[in-house]
C-alpha cells in the first residue's frame, strides 16, 4: 500500500478509511492495486451520493442560481468601488452622475458589502448541509460560479467592453494595482464567508434577523432612485419584479435556515419537560 | 431477491462465521468463486445488504497485521439466511433438468 492509496482514502469517512486501509494492509496489496481499489470505492461512494436529491438541490439551487446572482451583485460592487477609486486617483474627486451624494454611495456600498458577506456565508452553509460528502465538488463549483459568472455575464451581455487587447485573465481577476482594494474586498466578502460557511463555523455567528434587515436596507438603498421614480407615477410591475427577483433568488437559503431554526426551536419547546 | 454478488457475499459471511470481515470475505469470494472481488464492490454491497436487514455489521478489534486498524465484522441475520436460501432454491429450480454444454 502506497502513499497515493492513503491519500485517496482521505476522501472516505474516517471510520471507513480505517477499515479499508486495514483490509488492504492485511491483504498485502501492491501499491498500484491498492490505489485502484481505494479509488474504485471512492468513486462508488461519490456516485451513490449523487443518487440523492440533496446534492443536486445544492448544486442547482445554491451553486447555480444563488451563486450566479451573488456573482452579479458582487461584480456590481467591485465595479462601483473600482470606478470610485479610479476617479479619485485620476481627478481627485468623487465619481458622481448627479443623482447621489458621496454619503449615499458609501451607504449603498457598505450595505451591499455587508449583505453580500452574510448572503455568501448563509449560502455556503446551506450548501454544506445539503451537499455533505459531495461538498468538495459543489463548494468548488460555487466558488467558480460566484467568482467568474458575474464578470462573464457582464462581458457577454455587452455591459462591459474590453478595449485594446489585454490578456484574457484581466477581465476576471482584479489583480492590477488600481484594483487592489477591490481584491481585498473580494477576499473578505467572498472567500472568507465561503470557507466559514462550508466549514460550519458561521451560521451561529450570523443573527438571521440582522441579515434580513440588511437585505431590506440594501434593497431600499441600492434601488432608491428607481423606487423614488416609481413612486412618482412611473410604476411598472415588470420593473419591480426585475428588482426583487435577484434578491429573492439569493435570499431563499436565508429563509430556509430561518424556518429550520424555528422548527428546531419548536421541537425543543415541545420536547422539554413541563415543570 | 438477492443478486448474484449479494449471494456470494452472504454465502462467504455465513461460511466464515465469527471470522467474517472485509478482507476475509474478499479472499473467500476470490477463492470459491474464482473471480476478483474489489473492495469498492464489496463494501457498497455490504452497505446495501445491511440496509435491507440481511446482515449486521459492527467494529471488531484491531490487529498488528492490519497496522493496528479495526475490522468491520459481518454476521448474516435470519432474514439474510432466508433470502439466500430462496435464491439458491430459485437457481436450483431454474436449472433443474438442464445440462449446460461448455464449449
Amino acid at each position: 500500500m502506497n502513499r497515493l492509496a492513503r491519500f485517496t482514502a482521505l476522501a472516505l469517512e474516517s471510520r471507513e478509511r480505517e477499515i479499508v486501509l486495514g483490509d488492504l494492509a492485511e491483504c498485502a496489496q501492491p501499491g498500484a492495486r491498492a490505489f485502484f481499489e481505494v479509488l474504485g470505492l471512492v468513486m462508488r461512494r461519490q456516485v451513490l451520493i449523487w443518487t440523492s436529491w440533496r446534492p443536486w438541490f445544492a448544486l442547482i439551487g445554491v451553486a447555480g442560481i444563488s451563486g450566479f446572482y451573488l456573482s452579479r451583485m458582487f461584480h456590481g460592487l467591485r465595479s462601483g468601488i473600482f470606478v470610485q477609486m479610479s476617479t479619485w486617483q485620476h481627478y481627485g474627486v468623487h465619481y458622481n452622475v448627479g443623482v447621489t451624494s458621496f454619503r449615499d454611495d458609501v451607504i449603498q456600498m457598505c450595505c451591499l458589502a455587508a449583505a453580500i458577506f452574510c448572503w455568501t456565508a448563509v449560502n455556503a452553509s446551506v450548501l454544506r448541509r445539503f451537499s455533505r460528502r459531495a461538498l468538495w465538488l459543489t463548494g468548488l463549483l460555487f466558488y467558480v460560479v460566484v467568482h467568474f459568472s458575474g464578470a462573464a455575464w457582464a462581458l457577454l451581455s455587452g455591459s462591459v467592453v474590453i478595449r485594446g487587447n489585454p490578456p484574457w485573465w484581466t477581465a476576471f481577476g482584479p489583480v492590477l494595482p488600481p484594483n487592489l482594494l477591490p481584491a481585498c474586498v473580494l477576499v473578505f466578502l467572498f472567500v472568507l464567508p465561503i470557507l466559514c460557511g462550508t466549514l460550519g463555523r458561521f451560521p451561529a455567528m450570523i443573527p438571521v434577523t440582522i441579515l434580513c434587515t440588511l437585505a431590506a436596507a440594501v434593497l431600499g438603498e441600492y434601488h432608491a432612485h428607481d423606487l423614488e421614480r416609481l413612486s412618482g407615477g412611473a410604476f411598472r410591475p415588470a420593473h419591480w419584479s426585475a428588482i426583487v427577483a435577484p434578491y429573492a433568488l439569493v435570499s431563499w437559503p436565508v429563509f430556509l435556515v430561518r424556518s429550520r431554526e424555528r422548527g428546531a426551536a419548536e421541537f425543543r419547546r415541545r420536547s422539554a419537560p413541563n415543570l | 431477491m438477492l443478486g448474484e454478488f449479494e449471494y456470494l457475499v452472504v454465502s462467504a459471511a455465513a461460511r466464515l462465521g465469527n471470522n467474517a470481515y472485509g478482507a476475509a470475505i474478499k479472499e473467500e469470494i476470490e477463492r470459491t468463486a474464482k473471480r476478483s472481488c474489489s473492495i469498492g464492490a464489496l463494501y457498497t454491497t455490504i452497505d446495501r445488504l445491511e440496509s435491507k436487514g440481511l446482515i449486521e455489521t459492527w467494529m471488531g478489534e484491531a490487529t498488528a497485521a492490519r497496522g493496528g486498524r479495526a475490522k468491520r465484522m459481518v454476521r448474516v441475520t435470519g432474514k439474510g439466511a432466508r433470502e439466500a436460501a430462496a435464491f439458491y432454491q430459485t437457481v436450483t429450480r431454474a436449472t433443474r433438468g438442464l445440462a449446460w454444454e461448455v464449449k
